[in-house]
Parts: C-alpha cells; structure tokens; sequence
C-alpha cells in the first residue's frame, strides 16, 4: 500500500469495510442445511412486511395525514399499512421466539441479538405513534390515555402524546429511521456472522466431547 | 374488515379476578382479539419447528 494510499480515508475505509464482509459473504451463493426449516423464514417476512409498511407509509406522507378518509384509495393504502404492520410484528415476534430458544447469541453473536433486540423495542413506540396520527377519535382516545402511561415512567415532558406534530414527526421521520438503520445493522451482521445454527443433538453434542474415546479411559472408570 | 364483520360493539374480553368475580384486581384482563392473535402465533411458532421444510432432506444429504 502506498502512502498516497494510507493517507486516503476512503482506501482505509473501503479495506476495513471488505475486510469485515467481503462479497461471498455480503451476497451468498447458499446457506447451510440447517437453514430449510421454516422456524428460519420468519427474519426475511419480518424484512418483507417492512418494505410494505415503509412503501404504503411513504405514499400516506405524500399525500398528508387526513387523505386516507375521504378517499377509497387513501383507504387502500392505510389498509395496506396497518396490516403490514400487523404482520410485521406477528413474523417478528415469532422470530424472537424462534432465536431465543435456539440462543441466537451464541457463537459471538451478541450484537446480532441486542441489534435485533432494540428493533423490535423501538418499532413498538414506531405503532404506537402511528395509532395516534390517525386523524380520528380513535387517536384521541388513544393519545389521552397512553399519556398517562408516558407520564408515570417519567418521560412525558419528551413524549407528549396529545402534540399531534411531535407524534408525527416521530411516526413518519425519527423512528422508522431508527427502525430501518437497526434492521440494516441486524441483516449486515447476520451476513458477517452467519445464521446462527441450531443446537447439537445429544449424541453429536458427547461425540464432540469425547472424539476420540481410549480404551485406557474405558478401563479407568 | 366492518365490511364482513359486525364491529359495532364493545370489546370481548378475557377477565381472571383475584377472588371474587366482583374484584377489581385483575389477574389477567385482555381483549378476546389479541388472545386470539396470540393462539395463532404459538401455533405458526410450533408448525415452523415440527413441519418439515421443502427440499430439506435431499440438501442435507448432498
């Protein structure tokens, strides 16, 4: 490398970012055997609901918050976007279930599961800000009773629920942003660390321990 | 969804009290919806596990 090379942040960069994940690894060509179960699909329907719900949520913000009421087609997609999100968070909670039991952060996996983790925490204050942009009583409702719950753990002077501008900034711009930076970082390590594997059988679990059994170590018990 | 069911009521909920029927502790109290929506998640979770996958066996064998 030469100097010119060494002092160039965006060679540094690129080295360190290939370095990390090269391409075989960024974009396989296969996976593993154990991965065709269906307990392994529920990560990418989880990823796919996202892009519905990011799809129909942008063309809800281009066309304002009110428009799905008086229009079939607003109605169309506000649909579209509240049961991708139903299915959004079915696909990931069974995909949480499905990663805890298999304790997905094993093999130096943690950040896998604590990115993974806070995705899922940020997007449920994600929901929770969209039921209250509805523009109907229905978000009244709900705005003037989930304050009572911001308030009593104290973080009701940053989230106020009744300011409908602050609920929908967070709601279009703040937290699908976070959501999709952590979903990004989740995937990216996933394709660093690979699929977690599930856990050995018994048997294959004490051929592990004991590869090669002596027959001085059968004499000795 | 209104459209195909009758929405046009209150809520059925699943309620265990703390003593009795008349007790306003709650043990347990959510809406009979989201009970179902849960029923439905532990039944997809344990077909995902027990269903065998398509092609499964003829990729662990090669």
């Amino acid at each position: 490398m030469s100097v010119s090379d060494q002092r160039s942040w965006t060679v540094r960069l690129r080295r360190r970012a290939v370095g990390a994940l090269p391409p075989e690894k960024l974009l396989p060509d296969g996976q593993p055997a154990y991965v065709s179960s269906w307990i392994y699909v529920f990560g990418v329907l989880s990823l796919t609901s996202l892009v519905v719900i990011i799809g129909s949520g942008s063309i809800l913000t281009l066309k304002g918050p009110g428009w799905w009421h008086f229009t079939g087609v607003g109605h169309f997609f506000n649909s579209m976007h509240l049961w991708s999100v139903e299915l959004f968070f079915f696909f990931m909670v069974v995909h949480l279930w499905g990663k805890y039991w298999m304790a997905a952060w094993r093999g130096g996996r943690r950040r896998v599961w604590i990115t993974g983790a806070v995705t899922f925490l940020v997007a449920i204050p994600c929901a929770l800000t969209g039921y209250v942009s509805q523009q109907n009583f229905d978000a009244q409702w709900i705005s003037t009773q989930a304050k009572d719950a911001m308030n009593s753990v104290g973080v009701g002077a940053f989230f106020n629920l009744t300011n409908f501008g602050q609920m929908y900034s967070y709601h279009v711009l703040l937290l699908p942003v976070a959501v999709v930076v952590l979903v990004a970082a989740h995937v990216l390590l996933v394709r660093k660390h690979g699929v977690v594997p599930p856990f050995p059988l018994a048997e294959e679990s004490a051929a592990q321990e004991s590869p090669d059994p002596s027959p001085s170590g059968a004499e000795a018990s | 969804m209104a459209a195909v069911f009758n929405l046009n009521h209150h809520a059925t909920y699943l309620d265990l009290h703390i003593g009795k029927s008349s007790s306003p502790f709650f043990l347990f109290h959510m809406s009979l919806s989201n009970v179902l929506v849960i029923a439905v998640m532990f039944v997809v979770f344990f077909a995902a596990i027990l269903l065998p996958f398509p092609g499964h066996r003829a990729r662990s064998e090669s």
